[in-house]
C-alpha cells in the first residue's frame, strides 16, 4: 500500500479506544508500525528519539489538550502529519486545529473504512474532516451583510437617539442605569466603525437601517 | 636685663615724704595720742603712729595702729578723717604688696573723696592714686600706672606739692622705661630733673631721683650718664650721711654699675657697702637690689654657686611677694646656672618652672588687663542678663501655667469628645449590627430559595437527561438490540442497518453529554463555548448570529456555568418553543458588567399568560440571574418573537 514502512503514533487516553483504533490500522496497512500513547509526555519522549510519519490526537487528553500537541509537534517536526480526532463536535476546536497545521479531523464514531480512508489521504497531504465537521465548519454565527444585525434593544436606543435624546434620558425612559444605556451605545458605534453620534446618525439614516 | 623692679619704691617715697616731714619721736607721738580727745585728732596721731612704727620695721604696732584709724575713721563723719583711716591701710598693705588689700583701701579713700574740693583732701586723693598706681605696677598693670601718675600730676601742681610733682614725673620715666618707651622715659626723667634743678629740694629728695635717673639710664645702657647721675647720688649722700635711707640703693646701682664695668675688686666693695646699708633700712626692695648685685658680681666673678645661691634667694622672695614675673626670670636663671654646674635634675626642675611660670605670667596679666577693663562693664550687663533672666523666667513659668491650664481644658474638652464619640461609636454600631444581621437573614433567606430553585432546575435537568437518554439512546440501542436478535433477518443488511442506529446513538450521546457539560466551556472559556453552541445549533430551520464584545478571560467558572446555561436555555426556548427561524446572541463586557441579549423571530408570548414548558425554562433563567444578583427583562409578543435583555454583575 506505502512504499516504505510508516510509522503511526496514536494519543488517546482512553485505552479501549487506543487499542482498537490501532488494531484497524495494523490488520488493514501492511507496512505500518502502529504505536499507541495514553499521554502527552510519553508521546514527546518517544517523537524524540524517533521519527513519526502520522498522529492522531484525540483533543482532550487528560494532560492537555491536542491542539496544543498539534501545534509542538508541527513546530517541532514539520514533516509530521497530525490527524485530530474526538467524540465531540466543536466548531472552534475543529477551526483552531487546522489553523496549528493539523491535517483533519474525524469524529471517533467514524467507521474502520473512514479512518483508514482518511490516513491514506491524510498521507498523500489532503486535507480531511468527517462529514459532521465539515458541516459544523460552513455554519457560521457571523453575519453574511455588510451591515452589522441589531438587537431589539439597540433599535430602540438607536430610534431614540435619532429623535435627539440623551444617554439619561433614553435610561429613564428604558428604566435603566445611565452606564448600562453608555454600554450598548458604545457597543452600537463600535458595531457600526464610528466613532461618534453624528457619525452613527448619519450612517443610520443613509442606509435606512431604522 | 629686665630684672630691675625697684620702681615700686618710688611709690613708697611720697607718702614717706609727706609723712616724713614731722619726724617726732614714737614716745611724744604716744604721749599725744593718749591726751588727744577728739576722734579725728587720734585718728591723725595713730596714723603717724603706724607709720614711725613700720618704718623701724615694727609692722605689727604698725598694723595695731592702722587698725585703730581705719576704727576711729568708721566713728566720724568727716570724710576726710574716713578717707585718712583708709589711707593708712592702703600704705600699709602696699609697701607689704598685700595687693588686694592695697587696692581694696587705696580705691576707698578714692571712693570717699571723689569730689575732693580742700587742699588737704585733693592730697590725700592724690596719695592714694600713687598708691594705686603702685599696686597696678607690681601686678604688671603698667599703662594703667602711668595714666593714674599722668592724671595725678595736675593735682600736685594744683595744691602745690613741688616735691610729688617732682617724684611724680620720676614715676612716670621709671613707668615707661619698664614699658620699652624709652623716648617718654627720657621725656619725664629730663622734666624731672629739670624741675628738681628748679625748685629748692632737699637733699635726700634729690637723692631719689638721681637714682631713678641711674636706674633709667642702667637700663639704656648708658653708662656714662648713669655714672653722672650716681655721682650726684654721692655727693648728696656725702652731706646726708651713710644712714640715708637711700644708701642701699645707691649701693646696690653702683655694684651693677662696676659689674657692667668689670671692675670685680670695686664692685665687691661696693657689694659690701650696700650690705651694710640694709641694717639702715630693711626694706623689702633694698634685699631685693642687694642679693641681685650679689648675683651680678657672682657673675663677674664666675663665681656659678654664689650667683646660683642669690638667684635662688631672689627667686623665693618673688614667690613670697607673688612677684611672678620675677620669678620667672630667676627662674630662668636658676635653670642656666645649675645646667652649667652640671646639677640637670635643678636646671630641669626650673625650667619647667620658669615656662609654667611665664605662660601663667602672659595670661594672667591679659586677663588682668581685661578683667580690669571690662569688670565694670561686665557687672553691669551681667545685671541687665539676671533681670532679663529672671523676667523671661517669670514669663516662662506663667506660660507654662497657662500652657498647663490650657492643656487640661483641652484634654479634659478632648476626652469628653472622645467618651461622646464612642458613646455614639458603640450605638451605631450595634443598630448597624442589628440591621445587618436582619439583612443577613433576609440575605440568607433569598440565597436559599434561589439555591433551592436551582437545585430544583438541577433536579428538572436530570429528569431531562433521564428521559433523553431513556426516549434516544435507550430507545436506539434497544432497536438494534431487536434487530440483531431477529434470526430471520438478512445478517448483512442487519450488521449494516445496526451500524447506522449505533452511530446515531452514539450523536445521541454527544448531544446529551454536551447538555450537561460542554468540554470546551471547561477548557477553552465562555466566549468560545458560547460560539460553538451556537455554531452547533445552526439547522437548516434556524440562523444563529452570535455577537460579542470586551469578554474577559478571568470569569470565574461560577459565573462561566450559569451564564453559559442561560445562553443554553434562551436558544432551547427560541428554537423548540418559538420556532424562530433568526436568532441573535449578544454578550457585551464593560467593567464587571455583562450584558445579554437573545433576540429571536419566533412566535413570541404573552409574558403574562406563558405556556408551563417555557415557564419553567424562563423559571431557570431567573433564578440564575437572581442568584448571580442581576436584572432580566423578557419583551416578547407574537408578533415580534422575544427579545430577552439580562444585566449581570460578575464580581
Amino acid at each position: 500500500m506505502y512504499d516504505r514502512e510508516l510509522v503511526i503514533a496514536i494519543l488517546d487516553d482512553h485505552p479501549m479506544v487506543l487499542d482498537g483504533i490501532q488494531e484497524i490500522i495494523r490488520r488493514n496497512i501492511a507496512n505500518a508500525t502502529v504505536i499507541g500513547f495514553q499521554s502527552i509526555m510519553q508521546f514527546n519522549d518517544f517523537i524524540r528519539v524517533k521519527p513519526v510519519d502520522l498522529l492522531l490526537v484525540d483533543m482532550f487528553l487528560s494532560d492537555g489538550r491536542g491542539i496544543d500537541v498539534c501545534k509542538e509537534v508541527k513546530e517541532k517536526f514539520p514533516t509530521v502529519r497530525v490527524l485530530g480526532m474526538s467524540s465531540a463536535l466543536e466548531r472552534s476546536t475543529i477551526v483552531e486545529l487546522l489553523q496549528q497545521g493539523g491535517s483533519g479531523f474525524i469524529l471517533k464514531n467514524t467507521e474502520a473504512s473512514a479512518i483508514l480512508e482518511a490516513i491514506e489521504k491524510v498521507m498523500c497531504g489532503e486535507i480531511i474532516l468527517s462529514p459532521e465537521a465539515d458541516n459544523l465548519l460552513n455554519k457560521s454565527v457571523d453575519n453574511p451583510s455588510p451591515l452589522p444585525t441589531l438587537t431589539r434593544r439597540e433599535r430602540e436606543l438607536l430610534r431614540y437617539l435619532v429623535q435627539g435624546k440623551t444617554i439619561t434620558e433614553i435610561a429613564d425612559i428604558l428604566l435603566l442605569s445611565n452606564s448600562t444605556i453608555d454600554t450598548y451605545f458604545k457597543y452600537l458605534l463600535q458595531k457600526f466603525k464610528v466613532s461618534n453620534t453624528t457619525e452613527l446618525l448619519t450612517l443610520v439614516s443613509r442606509e435606512s437601517i431604522l | 636685663m629686665k630684672k630691675l623692679l625697684f620702681q615700686f619704691i618710688l611709690t613708697i617715697l611720697p607718702l614717706f615724704a609727706v609723712y616724713g616731714q614731722d619726724t617726732n619721736t614714737i614716745d611724744s607721738l604716744r604721749s599725744e595720742f593718749t591726751a588727744a580727745k577728739s576722734d579725728t585728732a587720734k585718728l591723725s596721731l595713730s596714723n603717724k603712729l603706724a607709720r614711725e612704727y613700720f618704718i623701724r620695721g615694727d609692722s605689727i604696732s604698725a598694723f595695731k595702729y592702722g587698725y585703730t584709724s581705719l576704727a576711729l575713721a568708721r566713728k566720724t563723719k568727716v570724710r576726710l578723717y574716713q578717707a585718712k583711716g583708709n589711707q593708712i591701710m592702703g600704705y600699709l598693705h602696699t609697701i607689704l604688696i598685700h595687693m588686694d588689700s592695697a587696692k581694696y583701701y587705696n580705691n576707698q579713700v578714692i571712693q570717699i573723696l571723689k569730689d575732693a574740693k580742700s587742699t588737704e583732701e585733693i592730697r590725700v586723693v592724690a596719695y592714694a592714686k600713687n598708691n594705686l598706681a603702685a599696686n597696678y605696677q607690681v601686678t604688671g598693670q603698667l599703662k594703667k600706672t602711668a595714666e593714674l601718675l599722668i592724671e595725678n600730676l595736675p593735682r600736685f601742681e594744683k595744691i602745690k606739692d613741688n616735691k610729688l610733682y617732682q617724684v611724680t614725673l620720676e614715676n612716670i620715666a621709671v613707668t615707661f622705661n619698664e614699658l620699652e618707651d624709652f623716648e617718654k622715659a627720657t621725656f619725664y626723667l629730663k622734666k624731672g630733673i629739670e624741675f628738681l634743678n628748679k625748685n629748692n629740694f632737699d637733699a635726700e629728695h634729690k637723692i631719689g631721683n638721681y637714682l631713678t635717673g641711674a636706674l633709667i639710664t642702667y637700663g639704656q645702657g648708658d653708662l656714662v650718664l648713669m655714672k653722672t647721675y650716681l655721682d650726684q647720688v654721692k655727693s648728696y649722700l656725702d652731706e646726708v650721711g651713710i644712714t640715708s635711707l637711700y644708701s642701699g640703693r645707691y649701693y646696690a646701682y653702683l655694684t651693677w654699675y662696676y659689674v657692667k664695668k668689670k671692675d670685680l675688686k670695686k664692685s665687691r666693695e661696693t657689694l659690701a657697702q650696700a650690705e651694710k646699708s640694709l641694717k639702715h633700712l630693711e626694706s623689702r626692695t633694698n634685699y631685693y637690689d642687694f642679693y641681685n648685685s650679689q648675683y651680678e658680681v657672682a657673675k663677674l666673678a664666675g663665681d656659678h654657686h654664689g650667683a646660683l645661691k642669690a638667684s635662688q634667694t631672689l627667686y623665693e622672695m618673688a614667690r613670697e611677694d607673688n612677684r611672678a614675673s620675677i620669678a620667672a626670670r630667676h627662674a630662668k636663671d636658676i635653670a642656666l646656672l645649675a645646667s652649667k654646674l652640671g646639677d640637670y635634675k635643678t636646671a630641669y626642675t626650673f625650667q619647667q618652672r620658669y615656662s609654667a611660670i611665664s605662660d601663667s605670667t602672659k595670661f594672667e596679666n591679659m586677663e588682668v588687663e581685661i578683667h580690669d577693663l571690662e569688670i565694670s562693664y561686665q557687672t553691669a550687663e551681667k545685671e541687665k542678663r539676671i533681670v532679663l533672666l529672671e523676667n523671661e523666667q517669670r514669663e516662662a513659668t506663667l506660660k507654662s501655667k497657662n500652657q498647663v491650664l490650657l492643656n487640661l481644658v483641652l484634654g479634659i474638652g478632648a476626652l469628653t469628645f472622645l467618651l461622646v464619640m464612642l458613646f455614639l461609636f458603640y450605638v451605631l454600631r450595634t443598630h448597624k449590627k442589628n440591621n445587618k444581621k436582619r439583612l443577613e437573614e433576609i440575605g440568607r433567606d433569598q440565597e436559599l430559595k434561589i439555591s433551592q430553585a436551582l437545585l430544583e432546575g438541577e433536579d428538572r435537568e436530570r429528569i431531562r437527561i433521564a428521559r433523553d437518554l431513556h426516549d434516544g439512546i435507550g430507545g436506539t440501542l434497544s432497536g438494534i438490540k431487536l434487530k440483531l436478535s431477529d434470526p430471520a433477518a438478512d445478517k448483512e443488511l442487519m450488521v449494516q442497518k445496526a451500524n447506522e442506529q449505533l452511530g446515531a446513538a452514539i450523536g445521541e450521546l454527544r448531544r446529551t453529554a454536551r447538555g450537561m457539560m460542554p468540554e470546551s466551556l471547561l477548557k477553552n472559556g465562555l466566549e468560545t463555548a458560547l460560539h460553538d453552541l451556537c455554531a452547533d445549533l445552526i439547522s437548516s430551520e434556524v440562523q444563529i448570529e452570535f455577537q460579542s464584545s470586551g469578554l474577559l478571560a478571568d470569569l470565574s467558572m461560577n459565573n462561566t456555568v450559569h451564564i453559559y446555561r442561560i445562553v443554553q436555555e434562551l436558544l432551547t426556548n427560541a428554537i423548540k418553543h418559538g420556532k424562530a427561524k433568526n436568532i441573535l446572541v449578544q454578550l457585551i463586557q464593560e467593567g464587571d458588567t455583562i450584558l445579554i441579549t437573545v433576540d429571536d423571530n419566533g412566535k413570541g408570548f404573552d409574558p403574562a399568560k406563558m405556556s408551563n414548558v417555557t415557564g419553567i425554562g424562563l423559571k431557570n433563567i431567573q433564578n440564575r440571574v437572581d442568584f448571580l444578583k442581576g436584572k432580566l427583562s423578557i419583551d416578547s409578543d407574537p408578533e415580534n418573537g422575544t427579545s430577552v435583555n439580562i444585566e449581570i454583575y460578575v464580581r
